[in-house]
This record gives C-alpha cells, sequence and structure tokens, in this order.
C-alpha cells in the first residue's frame, strides 16, 4: 500500500530507527534488530537499504562515513523526536490494551 | 561438468513466478550459472543447498558499491542480470532480500508501469498502423502494382499479427490486474507475497515464452520485408545491429541503461542471424512463384532477350518482380518488330487477393468492358496515336490477374490475340 510520507512508522522502520541510535553501518542494522528482536523482525538487505535512504531524504538520520563500502549512519534529532513520539504512542495503545483487558475480567 | 539448459524467458509481471522457479531449481540441487542473451538459463549441480532472489534493476541502489556490499554482508551475491531484474543467489535459509511488502508494492507499481510504457507506446503504434490498413481497404483507392503488392501483402499478415498481438496484450493485462490485486493483499497485511503455485508458474513460463518469440517474429517479418532480395542484406542488418551495440558498449562509462541497450542490439543480431540461417530459407520456399513464360509475343524462350537484343528477336526490359508469401508481383514491357506489349501479372495464393487485385486494376483502366470471349476476360480498345492503337486485355483466373496491353500498327490481328490471351493463361497457370 502507498505509505504516505512516514506518516506512520512500520515496526521495521521503528527498529531501524532505534538501531540507529547508535552509529552503525547497514548490515550493523540488521544484526542487531536480529538480536534485539531474537529473530521475530528481520529486515532484508533491499528493504533496509531503501529504508536508510528514505530516512536520510526525510532528516531522520544522517550519514558520518563510509568505510570498505559500508555507510555509516546515526540518527538525527528530528529522527529522535520520530522515534520517541512512535514509542509515546506505543506505550500509550500498551496502557489502553491493558485497561481494556481489566475491563473484561469478571467481578 | 553436468549442465542443465532451459528457457528462461519472463514478462516483467512474473518477477515471483521466475524467483519461485529458480528457488524450485536450487532446492533439487541446481545453482544458476549464467543466462545467455536473457533467453536460455544453464545451470550446474549447487554443492549446497541455495536459495534465488529476484529483485528490480533500481539504478539508485545496484549501482552502488555499498548495496553490493549490504547484500553480500546480508549473504546475498549478485548472479545476473535479466532485462529490468538482478538476480541474487544465497544459502538456502537467508532472510529474504525484500520484506516490506508495502515498499514492495511501490516498487512493482513503479517498475511494471515503467515497463508497460514501451510496450503501450508500441501497441498503439500497431493499432494505428491497422486502421492505416483497415482505411487502405474501406477506400479502395487505386493502386501502382509495388504498394498493392505491399498493402496486399501486408493486410493480412498484420492482421494476423496484430490479431495475437491483441489477444496477447488482453491476456498480459488480465494478468498484470491479477498479480496487482494480489500484490496490493501482501501490502495491506503486511505478509510476503505469497509464492505462485504450479498453474501459475506455467502460466508465467508460457506467456513469457511467448512475449520473446512474438518479437523474435516481429523482426523476422521487419527483416524479410526489408531484405527479401538477398541474404546478404540479412547479413548487413545483422552487422548494424552488431555495429550498434559495440557502440553502446565502448562509449566510455556506460550507463546500466546503455549496457542494456547494447545487450538488445546484441540480441536482435543474432535473432537476424538465426533467422537468415533456419526460417530465411523456409520462407524462400513458401513464397508465391512467378510466371511461367517470360514473353507475351512469343512461345520461343530463346527468341527473348533481356535489356540487348543481341541474337535474339524480342526485347524485354523493365522488368519488375516483387515476391510475397502470398502474392507475387510481375511486370515487364517488350518489343518484337513493330508490336509493343506490356504485362503486370498477380499470382496469389488466395482468391480473396486476386479479387483485391483484380478489382484495381479494373479501376485503374476505366473503359474495359467483358469480351465476348468469356466471363474472365475484359478489353478495350482505343486510339492511341495516328495509326497505333492500344488495346488492353485483363485475364482474371482462380490464381492471379494478369493484365496485358499492346501498342500495334491498327487493330489487333485475331491471331495475335488469341497467341496473347493463351500466354496470359499460361501465365497463370499453376
Amino acid at each position: 500500500m502507498a505509505r504516505k510520507k512516514l506518516e506512520t512508522l512500520t515496526e521495521q522502520m521503528f527498529y531501524v530507527l532505534l538501531a540507529l541510535r547508535t552509529e552503525r553501518h547497514g548490515y550493523g542494522v540488521m544484526q542487531y534488530v536480529a538480536r534485539l528482536t531474537q529473530e521475530r523482525v528481520t529486515i532484508g538487505a533491499g528493504t533496509l537499504y531503501a529504508l536508510l535512504d528514505r530516512f536520510e531524504k526525510d532528516g531522520y538520520i544522517h550519514r558520518t562515513r563510509t568505510m570498505e563500502s559500508r555507510k555509516y549512519y546515526v540518527i538525527s534529532p528530528q529522527g529522535e523526536e520520530r522515534l520517541q513520539q512512535e514509542y509515546r504512542r506505543i506505550r500509550q495503545q500498551a496502557r489502553d490494551m491493558e485497561r481494556a483487558l481489566g475491563e473484561e475480567e469478571p467481578l | 561438468m553436468k549442465y542443465r539448459y532451459e528457457l528462461f524467458c519472463y514478462s516483467v509481471i512474473d518477477l515471483k513466478a521466475a524467483q519461485a522457479h529458480l528457488n524450485r531449481m536450487g532446492a533439487s540441487g541446481w545453482r544458476l550459472d549464467r543466462i545467455w542473451l536473457e533467453t536460455v538459463a544453464r545451470y550446474v549441480p549447487a554443492d549446497r543447498p541455495v536459495s534465488y532472489c529476484v529483485d528490480w534493476c533500481d539504478a539508485r541502489f545496484d549501482e552502488n558499491d555499498d548495496y553490493l556490499q549490504l547484500c553480500a554482508d546480508a549473504g546475498w551475491t549478485f548472479v545476473a542480470k535479466q532485462g529490468y531484474w538482478n538476480l541474487y543467489e544465497a544459502p538456502a535459509g537467508t532472510p529474504p532480500i525484500q520484506t516490506d511488502s508495502a515498499l514492495e508494492y511501490e516498487r512493482f507499481q513503479k517498475q511494471v508501469w515503467k515497463q508497460m510504457r514501451w510496450g503501450a507506446v508500441l501497441g498503439g503504434a500497431g493499432l494505428l498502423f491497422l486502421a492505416w490498413l483497415l482505411w487502405l481497404t474501406a477506400q479502395e483507392i487505386p493502386m501502382d502494382g509495388n504498394t498493392l503488392l505491399l498493402w496486399m501483402g501486408m493486410a493480412p499478415v498484420g492482421a494476423v499479427f496484430f490479431g495475437l498481438s491483441a489477444v496477447m496484450g488482453l491476456v498480459g493485462l488480465a494478468r498484470f490486474f491479477t498479480q496487482l490485486a494480489k500484490w496490493r493483499r501482501a501490502a495491506r497485511t503486511g505478509e510476503p507475497v505469497p509464492d505462485p503455485g504450479r498453474g501459475e508458474r506455467t502460466a508465467a513460463k508460457v506467456f513469457g515464452s511467448w512475449n520473446a518469440f512474438f518479437w523474435v517474429g516481429w523482426i523476422a517479418i521487419l527483416t524479410h520485408c526489408l531484405a527479401k532480395e538477398g541474404f546478404e542484406k540479412v547479413l548487413f542488418y545483422a552487422v548494424v545491429w552488431i555495429a550498434i551495440g559495440i557502440w553502446f558498449r565502448k562509449r566510455p562509462f556506460p550507463t546500466a541503461g546503455q549496457r542494456r541497450e547494447a545487450k538488445g542490439c546484441m540480441i536482435a543480431a543474432v535473432w537476424v542471424l538465426l533467422y537468415w540461417l533456419l526460417l530465411f530459407p523456409v520462407a524462400r520456399s513458401w513464397e508465391t512463384p512467378g510466371p511461367a513464360i517470360p514473353s507475351l509475343l512469343t512461345d520461343d524462350p530463346a527468341r527473348v532477350a533481356a535489356q540487348s537484343l543481341g541474337d535474339a528477336d524480342t526485347l524485354r526490359y523493365n522488368v519488375q518482380e516483387t515476391r510475397g508469401l502470398l502474392l507475387h508481383y510481375t511486370s515487364w514491357d517488350e518489343t518484337d518488330g513493330d508490336n509493343q506489349a506490356s504485362l503486370s501479372c498477380y499470382r496469389s495464393r488466395w482468391e480473396a487477393l486476386t479479387d483485391a487485385a483484380f478489382r484495381s486494376m479494373l479501376r485503374q483502366t476505366p473503359g474495359l468492358a467483358p469480351a465476348e470471349e468469356g466471363e474472365a476476360l475484359w478489353e478495350m480498345e482505343e486510339v492511341w496515336r495516328a495509326d497505333v492503337v492500344r488495346t488492353v486485355y485483363l485475364l482474371r483466373t482462380e490464381n492471379g490477374v494478369a493484365e496485358a496491353t499492346l501498342f500495334t500498327v491498327g487493330p489487333v490481328e485475331d491471331a495475335l490475340k488469341t497467341d496473347v490471351i493463351r500466354r496470359m493463361e499460361h501465365c497463370l497457370e499453376e
């Protein structure tokens, strides 16, 4: 589905931004996300490359250096703000879910 | 080394079918070695299980070293370029290159539309050509022999070919929308695009191969039209294609697009050469034969000479001959003493074409009227100048139409008329 300009972050986008809170190259991001999520979330090389390209254009990350044909990126303040905003949204969703589950508890 | 070869032709929409096929080959112990001319794939036995990913060519990505490095780090090695796709190989079980179905759907739409633009342009041009042929048919305008031949030779071939293209286009369009719906569904659910089933894989293979041979057919027909007079011309066109290909290739720092164009030229050259070697002799043997006799004014071929009288009595000049699969056209002028004659003769395999040629010739010579001798003969006589009389005979048989024009001193004698009509009949005999 054609997505509007990062109106919402997909799970993969979220984890890419999260991984780039520390400077990493592409494959480093893939490894980090797989380790963090215990292989639940895997990001393909093509998808990651497209996401990095998109994030860089949107100013969410910036390139720090290139070594042995590997580009390194780190999150920008704007990206950090977007990540935090998403985090608050997810937490709010989790709280709403917990409240809803609580209301369903038999008295 | 053991090899396995197969046709590897897929249309732009069948990316997943191509990928599924390669993965099946990988699972059965064969890895892709190379693809020749974007048509024939060669496989070699795999020493370990492998899987494949077919991804779109995208100059923003695949020409960057860091992208290839990222793929390599993730386990994917570039194997081959196939038209609008890059083919990557990795050990079985490696996570795929594309994992976001929404992004995949976006790219599918963008790339397929981009590729289909050319199909739409060519299809549009083809339809315009067909419309032009139909318009010509409706107009029934008088045409000279060669134009008529071109029209009559091309109209049925063009109609059949464009008819097939239209059917193929409709099937392609239906398959495109089916695929689009499938990719959209995957994007909505966030799931990967499902691998095509056996039926879909077969359909993709048949459709892709048909697509490829459709273009071969086009190149063959065009080559035949352009170079029907001799083998050396076919060779010339092949060399031209190769030269253009080399020019694209040898430019300093060729882009991916120029490399693709170079490859396309080489493919065209190979098809032209294949056509020259295999199909051209067959096409030649199918051509409609021309008239069996060389003269209207004599039965003795030894008395006929072309361009120069020499020892012969009858001069035959301005000889024109155009051969086609469906129609053969010949015309010549000749002189024998005081008599002058010219002949235009169409021989055809189809009666409908003979009818069209007959109607056209009837329109071109006003004044022709049915003769008393028979239903198949029309004639016209007029004073040309001073004592010279121009007489035209138009004879129609199942196999063709012949028109003889005689310039004689005084009206045509009965004996000459009988002889000329007999030779016209002979011209049109099987």
